[in-house]
């Protein structure tokens, strides 16, 4: 594993929110509060972090809500910036995935696959190639020009997971995303694909309060709380140390 | 009628060599463009029936209840008023538009320039459809295209640009300042009637001509109807202001996306 090409690599990496209890996101308000002392208050949702992700690891992220693993998430993938002096270094194509996924309600599957597959950097030849077998992997092929506001939720993850497992992306973030997919038959396929397709293969990061799921899958676990990191190591000792601090509590 | 889009630009885009980021902008284009039509029961045939129709209401308004001094009043009129509607309409989707794609800047890296350069491409769609209707609706009434007419792709381009400058810069501060679009619901109804629209080009010089360097449409508005109705050659002088003020307008808007950008998800 360690000779492995790093692909996320975070140094110094901290945030910071500036959370103000009068909003100010209007041009009124900044007009009567220009005199008022700014009544912003700093909430630090990550402390200063290193880390470095390898080709092919299967990376764990845990932690009780608001611990700050969706903020470190969202670093990673660039959505958000971390503050001043942190320096966030990625390699590849990265793709999140949650359950309220990069899906436009208001279009239909296939306009769906071809606009998240070309945002992936797919050419519509690719994507036209590897269509019917996402719509197929997903048992989708009688909706296929349904509108996606129109389906459960069932059927949305399962279109989720068929394109990530599709998808040419070389990072994947999975948000809380993996363990809650489809039936058990459906479940029972998309382990057996995910196993061969993704394991190894794909740089995967995930944030899941599944601890049955971190056990399962992962190779190396962070365990953060109130934004500090209480520690990065092998999965079971990291799962021991979060059960101690939840007792704790 | 779902197809309408791919018959029409499916060929052209099947002819150029391979390229994803072309496909990204015109995929996002066209599904934005798609979705206001999707709904109607005519769907597309929308897009062009309705500019068909304003014009009749237009030309029937100024044949028999406002005479002007100008013969064929709506085709005079039409130019400019679609040059404004298509300005408005991509700044106003421009300004939100952080908002309205946060489910995919929020879970794929990609340029997010792109989805300006598609919501754009979006509301350009539309305008080519209305011209269409213009075309139609001006051989109707016997003005036919001329020598002139080929200026009219670059000028559509120029709008194009200054208006895509304005989205982004509108959107970098609706981050920080969510109430942007009542102010700009009134800088362009400003715009609308400082602009020669309505009136002509020698009132608007006579009263402020300071405007020609300043309003964003008034160059091309005016090289539009030189094109398409008068029939005669451009004012270079107009048209060199209008390339200018794109390239001012991008760059002031380039400056303004690196500053208010990496805020985007944490403020919007």
């Amino acid at each position: 594993m360690s000779q492995r090409e790093t692909v996320i690599s975070l140094r110094n990496v901290s945030k910071t929110f500036s959370i103000k209890d009068a909003n100010v996101d209007s041009i009124r308000d900044r007009i009567f509060n220009v005199l008022k002392i700014n009544e912003s208050r700093k909430i630090q949702a990550l402390q200063p972090v290193d880390l470095d992700i390898k080709k092919g690891e299967f990376f764990g992220i845990i932690g009780r809500n608001g611990s700050g693993k969706s903020t470190l998430l969202k670093i990673i993938m660039g959505a958000i910036r971390p503050d001043q002096g942190g320096i966030v270094d990625t390699t590849g194509k990265m793709m999140r995935l949650s359950l309220a996924m990069g899906f436009d309600p208001g279009l239909t599957a296939r306009e769906n696959i071809y606009v998240n597959g070309s945002l992936l950097g797919i050419t519509f030849k690719q994507i036209g190639t590897k269509f019917d077998e996402i719509i197929a992997f997903a048992e989708l092929e009688k909706f296929v020009d349904t509108k996606v506001k129109f389906y459960s939720t069932g059927m949305r993850s399962r279109l989720a997971f068929a394109i990530a497992v599709h998808a040419e992306a070389d990072i994947f973030l999975f948000d809380e995303f993996f363990g809650g997919v489809g039936d058990l038959r459906f479940k029972a396929k998309s382990d057996k694909v995910f196993k061969e397709r993704m394991l190894g293969n794909k740089t995967i990061v995930i944030v899941s309060h599944s601890m049955q799921i971190i056990q399962q899958y992962c190779n190396r676990v962070l365990c953060i709380d109130k934004g500090k990191i209480i520690g990065v190591g092998p999965t079971q000792k990291m799962i021991n140390i979060y059960k101690e601090e939840i007792k704790k509590r | 009628m779902a197809s309408l889009l791919n018959q029409i630009f499916g060929p052209i885009l099947e002819r150029l060599p391979e390229n994803n980021r072309l496909e990204r902008i015109w995929i996002l284009a066209k599904v934005d463009f798609k979705k206001r039509y999707y709904d109607s029961g005519l769907g597309l045939i929308w897009a062009l029936l309705n500019p068909l129709l304003r014009l009749a209401v237009y030309t029937l308004a100024f044949a028999y209840i406002r005479t002007s001094r100008i013969d064929n009043f709506a085709l005079y009129l039409f130019p400019g008023l679609l040059v404004w509607l298509f300005f408005m309409e991509v700044t106003n989707s421009g300004m939100t538009i952080m908002k309205a794609k946060r489910y995919l800047i929020e879970n794929i890296q990609f340029n997010w320039i792109d989805i300006y350069l598609a919501s754009a491409g979006s509301a350009f769609i539309g305008f080519c459809f209305n011209f269409v209707a213009f075309f139609i609706m001006s051989t109707y009434l016997e003005v036919y295209p001329s020598v002139y007419t080929l200026w009219f792709p670059l000028l559509m381009i120029n709008i194009l640009l200054i208006s895509m400058g304005f989205a982004i810069i509108l959107s970098s501060i609706n981050i920080f300042l969510k109430d942007i679009n009542h102010v700009w619901a009134i800088v362009t109804l400003a715009g609308f009637w400082t602009a020669p629209i309505f009136f002509t080009i020698e009132d608007i010089m006579a009263k402020i001509p300071w405007t020609v360097y300043v309003h964003p449409a008034t160059a091309t508005i005016v090289n539009l109807r030189k094109a398409l109705f008068y029939h005669e050659q451009m004012d270079w002088h107009l048209f060199a202001v209008g390339w200018i003020y794109a390239v001012v307008v991008l760059f002031i808007a380039y400056l303004f996306f690196k500053w208010a950008s990496p805020y985007a998800i944490e403020k919007v």
